[in-house]
């Protein structure tokens, strides 16, 4: 083989090292995220592991590189780390249901969440990008060795195809692999790409032992082709799997579940957990009891009048907040809805599996939810604001002053605001926080309602008007509705009115630690339940 | 939700109970009727002028605990505890929604009340004999709850000796390879 031959070989393995070291990380996230969700706990923990695995393997490239056949040494490492990679779906699950108990609940997970995911991503990916951390020193010694470099020049041109390598790594993974093939696949085609860079070196500077080496991991690659899958948990009796699907941003599977009688489907979003994103059953209306979903249906009974009311709903998911307002709003109510679903995917398995009505207005996919509302027409006489990231934590640039006073600048005279929070009652510090910062963007106030049976809390504000409360006449309307709704909003327990002070701290753009406060929040909610 | 929905059966027992004692206190009839109204917040400040302790916890329970609000619920029945530590209701309903709620050390602590409050009562056999079958159905959940506890906090305390471990093992080891010093020169031969 020529030099610049070699050399291209060698640039080549290392722009597979950089890419197949991206897509291990990148798919990481979501090979954890059914056990241990897609925090920002768990990427932090998935990044520091990468990190320490890349030092580990730059040390351990640095030694073998000062041997006599840095090349052999290189293609025996891709091999194990192909081997490695291409069995991690496999691993994933026996490890991961041993560090989490299945039966928990996501605030009696909060705390494994943390620890059991770094110990799993230690286990799982700490080896194979080790061993690709160590491609860089061995393909920059065989590079200086063959064309008599400068180690700057040689390392130089390693490092910067070893980047173009990460950066294509990182746009296919998230954009190509992932959606098209699945996360099985995505690991196995990372683990076919570092077996034929060795298989390339091996075939440009054949040895016999490596020969055997290198075949025999080879070998474990092909085993897992057929035999490496993450197998997604089992179902209860009386619950069966609708559809499946991966998107650029989580996994995703439709349920039904025939356990209470009427039939319900429900969007789970990388099965975390005892979470789920959206709920259909065959009538439109009000859902009952544990569904806050019935709690956007109020404002409109509140302001009681007939006409237009038109509704943007951000964080639409598969749409159940449609279907609860067309079923359950008052008469003569001229509904016009629009929402904003940052995943498109979750729309499409919306208007196959949960009926997602056309609204008459309009509905955007793709978009993140700040950018969506400022781009919908307005006036809406209701926002309301539904998003969620990995799982639990309202997104931080939606949940601060200047995001809540841009969705007032979208709403009519008297209009309204409803936001769901995931929160323990109403000392939650995310319920607090966010509660503030709606009332310091609402002229000083909103206030707050239990959703019965569950763990969420309704925030309600209004432009320029005042929010019913029990203690008013406004608060109490006749029909289904009312009484399917308001008796258990109506204790004195399960209501606050929040009114801010200069002193209040809202959330900001600038400064908005929603993560901290989410992870607080599951942190502390069994003590505070606890304490009473 | 699967829990909430096995304890809402038994709670209706209770609340028969309770409503028989509306007889005895005019407040208690005004929180009653208010409540078969679905006025629960009027309901809610009726039970301010139940006079006695057990009782106003009593109907505070069943006001937040058909209100959806179990931790609120909880509250109440505790408060009421405080009053009639051998309350057979309001242990029974507070130990239903410790268990609910999944908290264990209360569980454990409520089912040893009642178990207490059993011992020394002195109600006709029938009664005792429901309250009896009453608390076996619950206090073996209090035992599952507890090892799910236990479960969790064994898998946690792995986990982290785990990450620790192989984190500091790790960084060690990285640290020990740069540092030592070579045993050989570099080769200059051909890669």
């Amino acid at each position: 083989m020529t030099d610049s031959a070699w050399r291209a070989l060698v640039l080549t393995v290392g722009a597979l090292c950089g890419a197949a070291t991206m897509t291990v990380e990148l798919a990481a996230v979501r090979l954890l995220a059914p056990w241990f969700g897609t925090s920002t706990t768990v990427w932090t923990n998935v990044i520091g592991v990468i990190l320490l695995a890349l030092a580990l393997g730059y040390a351990l490239g640095s030694r073998l590189s000062a041997r006599a056949n840095p090349a052999r040494d290189l293609a025996l490492l891709l091999a194990g780390a192909a081997a490695w990679a291409a069995w991690l779906p496999a691993l994933a699950r026996p490890l991961c249901e041993a560090l989490l108990p299945a039966d928990l609940a996501l605030d009696q997970a909060a705390n494994l969440t943390a620890w059991g995911s770094l110990a799993a991503t230690l286990c799982l990916f700490l080896p194979p990008a080790a061993l690709l951390g160590a491609a860089s020193p061995l393909c920059t010694e065989s590079l200086q060795r063959s064309t008599r470099a400068h180690a700057g020049s040689a390392g130089g041109a390693v490092m910067c195809a070893s980047t173009l390598g990460s950066l294509v790594g990182t746009f296919a993974t998230t954009h190509l692999l992932t959606p098209q093939l699945g996360l099985s696949w995505t690991f196995l085609v990372a683990a076919l790409a570092l077996l034929l860079a060795s298989l390339a070196l091996l075939a440009a500077r054949p040895r016999g032992l490596l020969s055997l080496a290198v075949l025999g991991l080879g070998a474990g690659v092909a085993a897992a082709l057929h035999g490496s899958r993450l197998e997604r948990s089992a179902l209860p009796e009386g619950v069966r799997e609708l559809a499946q699907s991966e998107s650029s941003y989580q996994s995703l599977r439709v349920v039904e579940d025939r356990r209470w009688g009427e039939p319900q489907r429900l969007l789970q979003v990388n099965e975390g957990l005892d979470s789920f994103q959206s709920v259909w059953v065959e009538r439109e209306g009000l859902l009952g009891p544990g569904f806050y979903y019935d709690m956007f249906a109020l404002p409109a009974w509140w302001s009681g009048r007939a006409g237009p009311w038109r509704v943007a709903v951000i964080g639409l998911g598969a749409g159940t907040a449609f279907r609860v307002l067309r079923g359950a709003s008052p008469p003569g109510t001229e509904l016009e809805l629009s929402g904003v679903e940052i995943d498109p995917e979750v729309l499409e398995l919306g208007r196959r599996w949960f009926d997602l009505p056309e609204g008459g207005g309009a509905v955007l996919g793709g978009v993140d939810g700040r950018a969506g509302l400022r781009t919908l027409p307005g006036p809406f006489e209701l926002v309301v604001l539904d998003a969620y990231q990995n799982q639990v934590e309202i997104p931080a640039h939606l949940a601060t002053l200047e995001a809540l006073r841009e969705a007032r600048s979208k709403l009519t005279e008297g209009g309204w605001i409803a936001i769901n929070v995931g929160g323990f009652g109403f000392d939650d510090p995310v319920v607090e926080a966010l509660a503030l910062t709606l009332a310091a963007a609402f002229d000083g106030e909103c206030v707050a309602y239990l959703t019965p049976r569950s763990r969420n809390v309704l925030l309600y504000a209004r432009a320029g008007a005042r929010v019913p409360t029990p203690e008013s006449a406004d608060f109490w309307f006749e029909g289904s509705v009312g009484a399917a709704l308001l008796p258990s909003l109506s204790p004195r327990p399960c209501w606050r009115r929040y009114a801010c002070t200069p002193e209040d701290a809202p959330l900001r753009d600038e400064h908005c630690p929603i993560e901290h406060l989410q992870q607080r929040s599951l942190e502390e909610a069994r003590e505070r339940l606890a304490r009473r | 939700m699967n829990a909430w929905r096995v304890a809402e059966g038994v709670l209706v027992l209770c609340l028969s109970s309770a409503a028989a004692l509306a007889q005895q206190d005019p407040a208690v009839a005004e929180a009653n009727s208010a409540f078969e109204r679905g006025r629960y917040d009027l309901a809610w400040s009726a039970t301010e002028a139940i006079a006695s302790d057990e009782l106003r916890a009593s109907w505070r329970f069943h006001v937040l605990y058909h209100s959806g609000n179990l931790a609120g619920a909880l509250e109440e029945a505790l408060v009421g505890l405080r009053a009639a530590p051998d309350s057979q209701e309001l242990l029974q309903n507070a130990l239903i929604c410790s268990l609910t709620l999944g908290l264990g050390e209360r569980s454990a602590q409520l089912r040893s009340q009642w178990r207490g409050a059993l011992d020394r009562s002195t109600l006709l056999d029938d009664a005792k004999a429901g309250w009896e079958a009453s608390y076996a159905r619950y206090a073996p959940q209090v035992d599952a709850l507890l090892e799910r506890d236990e479960r969790a906090a064994s898998r946690a305390r792995g986990a982290r000796s785990i990450s620790l471990g192989a984190a500091a093992g790790v960084g060690l080891l990285a640290l020990f390879l740069v540092a030592r010093r070579r045993a050989h020169p570099p080769a200059q031969a051909a890669g």
